[in-house]
């Protein structure tokens, strides 16, 4: 248990990052990560590799939901983006699309098995699924705005959280050797896991790609002294459709990236 | 127009009526499905048994994503609630989930009568005497629970 004085800091610091930041800023060139580190070489050094990979990158919130805003928000737009190829099913968009929808159904079974009550998660997977179904006929800036209605954005995120931590209660077996400083899986996830603005580490990663059966992407950004990023491909094992889901990584959070179409 | 908090309370009040827990009961206020008066029975073999403990639960539009506001109205002796009330318990601020429903939150408060963590004080005098004096502690806690008849 924290002190009280400790939780108010914590939640000013919050409000003010959600006054100062939005959800998702417009897709942007790079031009502004160049004034970020202008007095930081090791990072300025490698703006040009992700300039000639990438067209650009849509910045998110810091407030601890960034990797699972971003992940559910690449999903949706690139199948909303790509809506005219979903009813061809050689099309890895319309594969991924009929895999998600039914693992959305199928996932109140999961999460019952799980331990979770049926009362705290049906309405998360009845707005996942109507917002899936109609994919078809939304827009972008549909999508955009649900995500700055902080109700809306935040049962995504939630949702997310909840896939993300019953895979681990159910894979305890393969993962409680990670969790550093917890006594089992179950605490982890209530401490790290299932609490929103709790920050996405690599373990977390780990079982979102898997729960979802989505390729994520990072390019990782930080100190070293090369001049190119880092990529780091999850799941490990990836045997699905074409599909993928792009993200920058700088030390404590995670944006959205836009490869260069080739 | 139904807001998800509203349709997930109206779920949280329809399990408390159909599939109720003994010594915990909670309903909106009259006019108000925001607004929740709660009571909970102290747990039976402990100082608090008999004690009836009035609480009120305050949802916001942001529930289940945010957390409720707890607050006894009953006057309590703990080391983890404040002289207004508040409780200082976990789930109920920086652990808050919506895995959580309103019989989880109170069987939390429940347990945490007879579970005090005096390492996180926020009434100091019950915190110091339950750690230096358990007898003293116990007939203050019965002092409580006389009280709550009345209240």
């Amino acid at each position: 248990m924290e002190d009280f004085s400790i939780i108010k800091q914590q939640d000013e610091i919050l409000r003010e990052i959600e006054e100062r930041q939005p959800m998702f800023t417009p897709v942007q060139d790079f031009s502004s990560l160049e004034v970020e580190y202008a007095s930081n070489p090791p990072f300025q050094a490698k703006i040009p590799y992700l300039q000639s990979k990438y067209s650009g990158f849509r910045r998110t919130r810091g407030d601890g939901n960034c990797f699972y805003r971003s992940f559910i928000f690449s999903l949706f737009e690139q199948l909303i983006q790509n809506k005219s190829h979903l009813s061809n099913p050689d099309s890895p968009y319309s594969q991924i699309y009929s895999a998600i929808k039914q693992k959305v159904l199928d996932s109140g079974d999961i999460l019952n098995a799980a331990g979770f009550l049926p009362i705290c998660y049906e309405d998360f997977i009845d707005m996942i699924s109507a917002k899936l179904e109609m994919i078809p006929t939304t827009e972008i800036s549909q999508l955009e705005d649900d995500f700055k209605d902080k109700i809306i954005a935040d049962t995504y995120v939630m949702y997310t959280r909840f896939i993300v931590s019953a895979f681990l209660r159910l894979h305890a077996d393969e993962y409680s050797g990670f969790v550093e400083g917890y006594p089992d899986i179950v605490s982890f996830c209530n401490s790290e896991v299932d609490p929103m603005n709790r920050e996405c580490e690599q373990l977390q990663i780990i079982a979102m790609t898997e729960a979802f059966q989505i390729k994520a992407e990072i390019e990782y950004m930080d100190r070293n002294d090369r001049t190119e990023t880092t990529l780091m491909s999850f799941p490990f094992e990836y045997t699905g459709p074409d599909f993928k889901i792009h993200m920058l990584y700088r030390p404590g959070h995670y944006d959205i990236l836009y490869p260069n179409r080739s | 127009m139904t807001t998800p908090s509203r349709r997930r309370l109206m779920r949280d009040l329809k399990k408390l009526q159909t599939d109720p827990i003994p010594g915990i009961s909670a309903a909106p206020s009259n006019d108000n499905i925001m607004l929740w008066n709660a009571v909970i029975f102290g747990p039976e073999d402990t100082p608090w048994e008999g004690g009836t403990f009035k609480l009120t639960i305050e949802f916001s539009e942001e529930f289940p994503n945010k957390a409720p506001l707890v607050r006894f109205q009953t006057r309590m002796f703990h080391p983890n609630i404040y002289n207004d009330g508040t409780i200082c318990l976990d789930i109920l601020q920086n652990q808050w989930s919506p895995i959580y429903d309103v019989q989880a939150i109170l069987t939390s408060i429940q347990s945490l009568l007879c579970d005090p963590n005096p390492n996180s004080p926020a009434n100091s005098e019950a915190s110091r005497i339950y750690v230096d004096n358990p007898r003293e502690y116990n007939r203050r806690v019965r002092e409580v629970v006389e009280d709550s008849w009345c209240s």
